[in-house]
């Protein structure tokens, strides 16, 4: 008898899970799928990339143009079998209109193959992919930028306002690594600099001493670490005592708040390009920091900023169709869209790759606290040649 | 030849820190035939317990005694909680501790937050020594020295105490060590306590070399540390130790000189070793 | 007397017609996303069927399992994307026939211990597997993909015929009877009745005059065999093959739905398979992020007070009815 319960608990479950499918039908409201990290070692953006988007349909009162709009956050674990299976979920059960994320690589391009198929428009709040992959995606935005794309404004910096001659690199071998990386030396070696030295190292590498050991020296630095292992691989390279100066072609945690004081003295005088800091210097951030602030309690992320402009992005969009959410109409709306970002206005060019407006910046110490410093502003635009994209600094 | 030296040193220190998590799951499985899985996750917990505690005191060897009391605790709340009520059933035991992977990797997510604490060093073992022109951290010096230290208190707890005798008699035959009216149950406890507590430890002493450690890391752990067991054996200090150093250099190695296959080079070693003998290279008979 | 064995027959596999019923007609009266989730069920089903002919009939308890699952996948993902090999009668038979030789070989190693190390061998060579295929450098990472995954895949044609996700999901549903119910017979067969007097008492066995060795690798490459189809349907379906389907985490979950279905019934591994992914597709709907939190309690939970499993104590509980 006292067996028996469990048995049909499942059972119950089961009856359930099949009535409330079948009453899942789609309802006259914008759906909005949204596919970040929440479980796996980058929840670390997934989960301030939520609270922007929450926070951005909050402030519509779930509202866009006109209609009650809804937003679905699934959780893609950093496994692009499970980002796909989950996209697959939100556009054909959910029937949504247009789909935000994934955030790891390797899911965003599994994702950007299938939205490819089904014509569903698809946006990245982050630079997420490399220009191999965003140039086959015909369906997803970049509003900022590829991989190469924002590795080239890091590149473009330490060139030109640097006057740095010489880099030597030293990379986890990843797709996205490869990519800021070579964008990072494009931009650097079309302005006269070379390389001394490229270091690869493989994934899943606990200790990256050994790479350390073996730096050749150079007038920069140009490191890149997979997400959280960012932490560790600055903090080992001061500990080496390496004297050179660092530019990331890309780094994030920079323009995290949180992590940035975890990283500590280590980190003081790194430099890397971004697409959003918490400490812009406009009414219009204020505004936002303070009310993410209030309903967060604590600081937005760079991935924060993004997705919130990104939400900006999709609401004009909407406004812009007037709720009409065939992907066509969506398509035009977005190509066409112009919305003013913290940085500067989101725009597209060939591709769908965003018209990148980079801040420069470099991480401070206020007294106990770590801040960044926005040295510069660089605006990358991307054109297509035959298949391949191509970068260039657009002259303000 | 200056790489050469580098790598080494690399990899003796990286193996020492795998010889301290290993020797945890090398008692609890030669005692009590249980693989605890969730050996990983109790490391990365006692490390974020313990760099809590550093940050607040300041004091390390607090920080080190909070991280190896949490992990400790963690580790008996598996045991007396659960693994108790499966007596004798290895295969169910193992797969309870698997699940305490999920349940504290996403507890630490959900409590801590997703960032990675980074590492304390305490002021006595910064700096750095300068060796065949390369300045290496001093705390990589000081690993190693605690790595012997403890490794030389276990062995002696094992090999020259009577509670080791009777762990190591319960390794080899637990009935027979029951008929001669000694009561293991302490013993099984205490052993997983402490086997929990030294991942802890470590974790706030080893995390100096890996610079941070995330909420995720426990998997990662764990799967170098049963490498490590498998290729030295289980059961003995020595073994333990062997294979941490053995995985430790050659991953080292393996990661500079042949980045192609570094991702399995530990498991290729691991299976060789078992080709030729599958008790591992200092282990007790099977 | 002949008409109470009919009926007492109708009632045994009563249940069993209905269910098959059930799934023969699914694609007529629900979602597309709940026919590609049954596909799920199904491809899961047959790869915990064959986990359970190591664990429940030959006791050995192998963690790696879902290792062969990903080499048929990896090897037509990889002929399929980078040699233009499309034809399925060419591509499938390749994968499967992979997994089957790394499971001759893998066995040959495994099977030197027995007990808690055959667990941790396996593991370890489960994430061996995982170490190449996630391997990012060289010419390997170009032929996986890396942590990127594999992807380009799509449903089959098998004699001119296309499949779409409908009819993919009774490609799917036939193929899973027929290896069900090989393995059915293999389980009824001397050699499983063998492989089950192995598990209870290999010592007995061998004096027996069975080479209990021999038994046991064989079973272990019929395993490996049965989850290479299971990762043959799996990559034609998702499309896509990432290095998670291949580690430590998918093979755990294989043992969470062996377990809840119930150990050694083979049919409860369907049932298993199906509680778990029906669970996963609806939490991930309220909270995507407590997700491992309910998947840990569920292990623990299961392993702690319903280790029965699911199957037998629906068949009790069906009979008991009867009886009334």
């Amino acid at each position: 008898m006292k067996r028996r319960v469990p048995c049909m608990f499942f059972v119950t479950v089961l009856a359930v899970i099949f009535f409330a499918t079948g009453a899942q039908a789609a309802e006259k409201e914008i759906r909005i799928g949204f596919i970040t990290d929440l479980t796996s070692m980058l929840s670390i953006n997934g989960i301030s990339m939520r609270q922007a988007a929450i926070l951005a349909m909050e402030e519509v009162g779930y509202k866009v143009a006109g209609k009650p709009a809804k937003l679905l956050v699934e959780d893609e674990a950093s496994d692009p079998a499970i980002a796909m299976d989950k996209a697959r979920r939100l556009v054909e059960t959910d029937k949504i209109a247009l789909l935000l994320g994934p955030f790891h690589g390797g899911c965003s391009s599994a994702v950007a193959e299938y939205v490819n198929r089904t014509r569903t428009p698809n946006l990245s709040c982050s630079y997420s992919v490399p220009d191999e992959a965003q140039a086959k995606a015909h369906w997803t935005w970049a509003p900022f930028g590829t991989n190469n794309q924002i590795g080239y404004a890091g590149g473009v910096y330490a060139a030109e306002a640097s006057g740095y001659r010489t880099a030597t690199t030293m990379s986890i071998d990843f797709a996205a690594g490869r990519a800021f990386v070579e964008g990072f030396m494009a931009a650097f070696s079309e302005r006269g600099g070379k390389a001394v030295q490229d270091q690869w190292i493989p994934m899943g590498t606990k200790d990256i001493a050994p790479y350390i050991t073996g730096l050749k020296q150079a007038d920069v630095l140009v490191p890149w670490f997979a997400g959280v292992t960012v932490t560790a691989g600055v903090r080992q390279i001061r500990e080496f005592k390496v004297n050179m100066p660092i530019v990331f072609p890309q780094c994030q945690f920079p323009a995290f708040p949180k992590q940035l004081a975890e990283i500590g003295d280590a980190g003081v005088g790194m430099v890397s390009p971004e697409m959003y800091v918490w400490t812009i210097d406009t009414p219009k951030n204020k505004k936002f920091v303070e009310a993410y602030q209030k309903r967060w309690g604590e600081l937005p992320t760079s991935n924060s900023g993004s997705t919130y402009m990104t939400m900006q992005l999709v609401f004009e969009a909407f406004k812009k169709t007037g709720g009409d959410t065939s992907p066509t109409a969506l398509a035009k709306a977005l190509d066409t869209a112009n919305v003013e970002g913290f940085v500067g206005p989101i725009r597209f060019a060939d591709g769908r790759v965003g018209i990148g407006n980079y801040v420069i910046h470099k991480v401070v110490k206020v007294g106990n606290d770590y801040r960044t410093e926005v040295l510069t502003k660089y605006t990358i635009k991307t054109t297509k040649v035959g298949n391949k994209l191509v970068h260039s600094v657009v002259k303000q | 030849m200056g790489t050469v030296v580098a790598t080494l040193l690399n990899g003796v220190s990286y193996g020492m820190v795998l010889f301290l998590i290993a020797s945890g799951l090398s008692l609890t499985l030669g005692l009590m035939g249980i693989v605890n899985l969730a050996h990983g996750v109790i490391f990365v917990l006692g490390g974020f317990v313990g760099l809590f505690v550093a940050r607040a005191t300041g004091s390390f060897l607090l920080a080190v005694l909070a991280g190896g009391i949490a992990s400790g605790v963690a580790g008996l709340i598996i045991e007396r909680g659960f693994l108790r009520f499966l007596y004798k059933q290895n295969l169910p035991q193992v797969l309870v501790t698997f699940g305490f992977i999920y349940i504290l990797t996403n507890l630490m997510l959900w409590v801590c937050g997703p960032q990675p604490r980074s590492a304390f060093v305490p002021s006595y073992f910064a700096g750095s020594v300068v060796i065949a022109g390369v300045s290496f951290p001093f705390h990589r010096f000081a690993i190693m020295g605690i790595g012997i230290a403890i490794g030389a208190v276990l062995w002696w707890l094992q090999e020259k105490t009577k509670v080791g005798a009777i762990i190591r008699a319960g390794m080899d035959n637990a009935e027979m060590v029951g008929g001669l009216g000694i009561n293991l149950t302490p013993i099984n406890v205490g052993a997983f306590f402490f086997g929990s507590a030294i991942a802890g430890a470590s974790c706030v002493i080893g995390v100096q070399l890996f610079g941070s450690v995330g909420f995720g890391d426990g998997m990662d752990m764990l799967l170098v540390a049963v490498a490590v067991i498998i290729v030295g054996g289980v059961g003995s200090v020595q073994g333990a130790l062997v294979g941490a150093l053995l995985i430790g250099i050659i991953d080292t190695f393996g990661r500079v000189y042949l980045p192609a296959i570094s991702q399995y080079t530990m498991y290729l070693v691991l299976i060789l070793v078992l080709v030729v003998r599958p008790s591992g290279l200092l282990g007790r008979r099977l | 007397m002949k008409m109470k064995v009919r009926k007492a027959r109708l009632f045994q596999f009563g249940p069993a017609g209905v269910i098959a019923l059930v799934l023969l007609t699914l694609p007529l009266y629900a979602d597309l996303s709940i026919v590609s989730l049954f596909t799920k069920i199904l491809i899961f089903g047959l790869l915990v069927m064959s986990l359970d002919l190591l664990v429940g009939y030959t006791g050995l308890s192998a963690f790696g399992h879902a290792a062969f699952f990903g080499i048929a996948a990896y090897t037509i993902a990889i002929l399929i994307k980078h040699f233009g090999i499309t034809s399925f009668w060419l591509a499938a038979p390749a994968g499967i026939l992979m997994a089957v030789f790394a499971a001759c070989i893998f066995g040959l190693v495994a099977l030197r211990v027995s007990g808690i190390y055959f667990l941790l061998i396996t593991l370890a060579m489960g994430q061996l597997v995982y170490g190449i295929v996630h391997t990012s450098v060289g010419p390997l990472g170009a032929l996986t993909g890396g942590s990127d995954g594999l992807g380009g895949v799509s449903f089959p044609e098998i004699m001119g015929f296309s499949f779409e996700a409908e009819t993919y999901y009774y490609f799917t549903f036939a193929s899973f009877i027929v290896c069900a119910l090989l393995l059915y017979w293999i389980t009824r067969s001397p050699f499983g009745y063998g492989l089950q007097g192995i598990r209870e008492n290999a010592i007995r066995a061998r004096a027996l005059g069975y080479n209990t060795w021999l038994y046991q690798y064989i079973a272990f490459i019929i395993g490996g065999l049965f989850a290479g189809i299971a990762g043959m349907l799996y990559v034609y379906y998702n499309g896509f093959i990432s290095p998670e389907g291949v580690g430590i985490g998918a093979s755990g979950l294989l043992w969470l739905m062996l377990i809840i279905g119930g150990t050694g019934t083979l049919w409860g591994s369907l049932l298993g398979s199906g509680v778990i992914l029906t669970l996963q597709y609806f939490v991930s709907g309220f909270t995507p992020e407590r997700w491992p939190l309910i998947l840990g309690v569920c292990f623990v939970a299961v392993i702690m007070f319903y280790r029965g499993g699911l199957l037998p104590q629906l068949i009790n509980l069906w009979n008991r009815l009867m009886e009334r």
